[in-house]
């Protein structure tokens, strides 16, 4: 199978883009909001990548503060993307096979890979969800509670957003479960606040007024969260997870006990390195073709 | 005197004129780095490239190497296998005291203070409670990613003072790390040091005859400091087994002497004792003559390069090695399989055994050997050089002092 078979041709934005092009970008209002996109000069020359984590940790005042000393956010919104991408990491040519691109990525628990052509022009991405994308509807004989991740870093439903992005932006994760003594009562990720910032003009006047970020952020947690959680059981198949993961769009699944308490997470990229390790990377693309 | 144009050959005109501009926004800082060797192993070699490129895109940049009697660098090395899980360290008071003795020693002597200060690892780590107003960033080069708690309960309040840490890969920011900006920057080689610039084919065969290696005959090696966690005596016993297979054979061991690393004499002599008996092995160091260029010609001379480290930082020398057309075969530490793609640029092994199976692989098939060589060229050209890593580097500065 060849890489570009399951190549995905993503959004991406130009360099010299503002940084608000990005925070558009990262929280459009479609159903699907990336939370990466790749960053392009004007030959579509690969020069990054920038993620809604990143563009969070600047509207917290993380980063780029001798910018925000200076300018304050307004002015920082309107700094290119330039100065705050990641350079770009995980790039591999079009014509490298699948199987070493699916190896790589289970070998170093990369969930993004970007691929061009010869001289560093953007032909797409591969992601997780591109690859477990084509192993739905199966039994893999693994149950999700010896895959999972048990230490997982929680927020309650009465938090304050801005409460629950410096926990995601300080424990470098994605997304938070909310929970209360325990039981799963929703789930909040950086999209949402990067949303609910772009939802309604006034946060975004706020910003360019440079009325402080905990100001804008200072609802809580309990009227933004996902109360519909799709969550599994530490007793599924693996199978079950990423049929989840897969038909209801997410990132992460977290995982409930019968008696209803959160007692750990499932990452999609968690679910790919499991595979690799246990039925090897020729046997998950042979999967995949099937 | 380096020059950043002089890279628009390998890295092309467009990000020559990105770092350019990226720079502009922080020209005229002053910009301290600070470590603990001028010589040998990942971070010197980094920093002797890395500091005059910056000048060249105008940064004042400078290197300081702290002062340090050898019973410092015992009580480093503790730290550092330590920081590197290995559970069984003990820091005793008497070792705290060394360690902060001599920090408060260079303090005086190194005056740390510019615009920012950049520490690297964690030999001069306690230099933070003697700053003054700057910007201070800690460049971590290990694998923190489980450390002893002992040790990290010890050294993290010094991380905390820190403004930013900077890790090699994500995954060895420690877990427990929060309330500090944190940056991860993939290390990286300049091809045009002398380490890794083009070297004649006749300049190369002049150094393998001033070593006594035979240049008809296929060369292995691994370029590493002597050290338990570089695995040599492994590397020797894949060797061994190849060369059954493959008995014209010879077996290159290329390591250095860094002051910081008190164990490298005890661990070269382990090596040279344990290959005493092979003919064909050839342990050389910088006593011996070895030097950049040399290192480069051997590494230019490998039909398999080796790195069965079974700890690395990030491993540098499988980049360096890949740079130069040669496919690699390692072992799953580190950075190595950010480099080492199976199959791919070489092939990632766990025994001594699954090691000696490739390089018979590769010696007999020079061209798959040739092909798995040009794909790691392209890989380290795209992930790995220094333009990458400076252009990291000027972004946080940015973020830090930037107009």
């Amino acid at each position: 199978m060849k890489a570009s078979e399951v190549m995905l041709t993503r959004p991406y934005i130009l360099w010299k883009d503002p940084l608000l092009v990005a925070l558009n970008a990262l929280a459009g209002r479609g159903e699907r909001s990336p939370y990466r996109v790749v960053v392009v000069d004007n030959q579509l020359k690969v020069k990054g990548t920038l993620t809604g984590r990143r563009v969070l940790e600047v509207l917290l005042g993380l980063r780029g503060e001798s910018i925000i000393a200076k300018r304050g956010i307004k002015g920082i919104l309107r700094e290119p993307v330039n100065l705050f991408l990641y350079e770009p990491r995980h790039v591999f040519l079009e014509h490298t096979p699948l199987l070493s691109i699916l190896q790589y990525m289970a070998e170093n628990s990369v969930g993004h890979v970007i691929i061009t052509d010869d001289v560093g022009v953007l032909r797409g991405s591969i992601d997780e969800s591109a690859i477990i994308g084509r192993l739905r509807g199966r039994s893999f004989g693994i149950v999700v509670g010896d895959v999972m991740t048990n230490k997982v870093f929680t927020i309650s439903p009465e938090a304050t957003l801005y409460e629950a992005a410096d926990a995601m932006v300080g424990h470098r994760v994605r997304r938070l479960p909310v929970v209360t003594d325990d039981n799963l009562v929703g789930i909040v990720t950086v999209t949402d606040v990067l949303n609910y910032i772009l939802a309604e003009e006034k946060h975004v006047e706020m910003l360019l007024y440079d009325i402080s970020i905990e100001e804008v952020l200072s609802k809580k947690v309990e009227e933004v969260m996902s109360s519909t959680v799709v969550s599994i059981s530490p007793s599924s198949d693996l199978g079950s997870a990423v049929d989840k993961l897969i038909q209801k769009d997410v990132s992460g699944l977290p995982i409930v006990s019968d008696d209803g308490r959160l007692v750990g997470m499932l990452s999609r990229i968690d679910v790919l390195v499991e595979l690799v390790r246990r039925l090897g990377a020729s046997a998950v693309v042979e999967a995949m073709s099937l | 005197m380096k020059r950043i144009e002089d890279y628009v050959h390998i890295v092309g005109r467009d990000e020559v004129e990105a770092i350019e501009e990226l720079a502009e926004r922080v020209k005229g800082a002053s910009v301290v780095h600070i470590n603990s060797t001028a010589y040998g192993g990942g971070v010197a070699e980094i920093l002797k490239n890395l500091i005059p490129l910056a000048q060249s895109v105008g940064l004042r940049a400078e290197w300081r190497v702290m002062k340090a009697p050898p019973q410092f660098f015992n009580v480093t090395k503790a730290i550092h296998h330590g920081l590197q899980g290995n559970m069984t360290i003990e820091i005793s008071d008497e070792m705290k005291k060394t360690y902060l003795k001599v920090n408060d020693e260079n303090a005086s002597l190194l005056e740390p203070s510019g615009d920012v200060v950049v520490v690297h690892d964690y030999q001069p780590l306690p230099l933070i409670n003697h700053r003054r107003g700057d910007k201070w960033v800690w460049r971590c080069h290990i694998d923190t990613s489980k450390p002893n708690p002992r040790v990290w309960s010890f050294i993290k309040p010094f991380v905390l003072k820190y403004d930013a840490a900077v890790f090699s890969l994500e995954r060895y920011i420690p877990r427990d790390l929060v309330g500090i900006k944190v940056f991860v920057s993939h290390p990286s080689i300049d091809p045009l040091s002398d380490k890794n610039k083009l070297l004649s084919l006749s300049e190369v065969e002049k150094v393998l005859n001033r070593f006594d290696v035979d240049p008809d005959r296929p060369i292995i090696g691994q370029v590493a400091r002597f050290d338990p966690w570089k695995d040599p005596l492994g590397v020797i016993d894949a060797y061994r087994l190849a060369r059954e297979k493959i008995p014209e054979l010879q077996l290159l061991l290329v390591g250095s002497f860094a002051h910081d690393d008190p164990e490298g004499v005890e661990w070269y002599k382990k090596t040279v004792e344990y290959a005493s008996s092979m003919r064909d092995v050839h342990i050389l160091t910088n006593i011996d003559g070895v030097e950049d260029l040399e290192v480069n010609a051997f590494q230019r001379s490998f039909t398999v390069g080796l790195q069965l480290s079974t700890k690395e930082g990030f491993g540098l020398a499988v980049t360096e090695a890949l740079w130069k057309g040669v496919p690699v075969v390692a072992r799953r530490a580190g950075g190595i399989p950010l480099q080492v793609i199976d199959g791919e640029t070489g092939f990632l092994v766990q025994t001594a055994e699954e090691a000696a199976e490739k390089i018979v692989y590769l010696v007999k098939r020079p061209w798959v050997a040739r092909a798995m060589g040009e794909n790691g060229r392209e890989h380290v050209r795209r992930n790995f050089l220094i333009t990458r890593d400076l252009k990291d580097y000027l972004r946080m500065h940015i973020d830090l002092v930037g107009k």
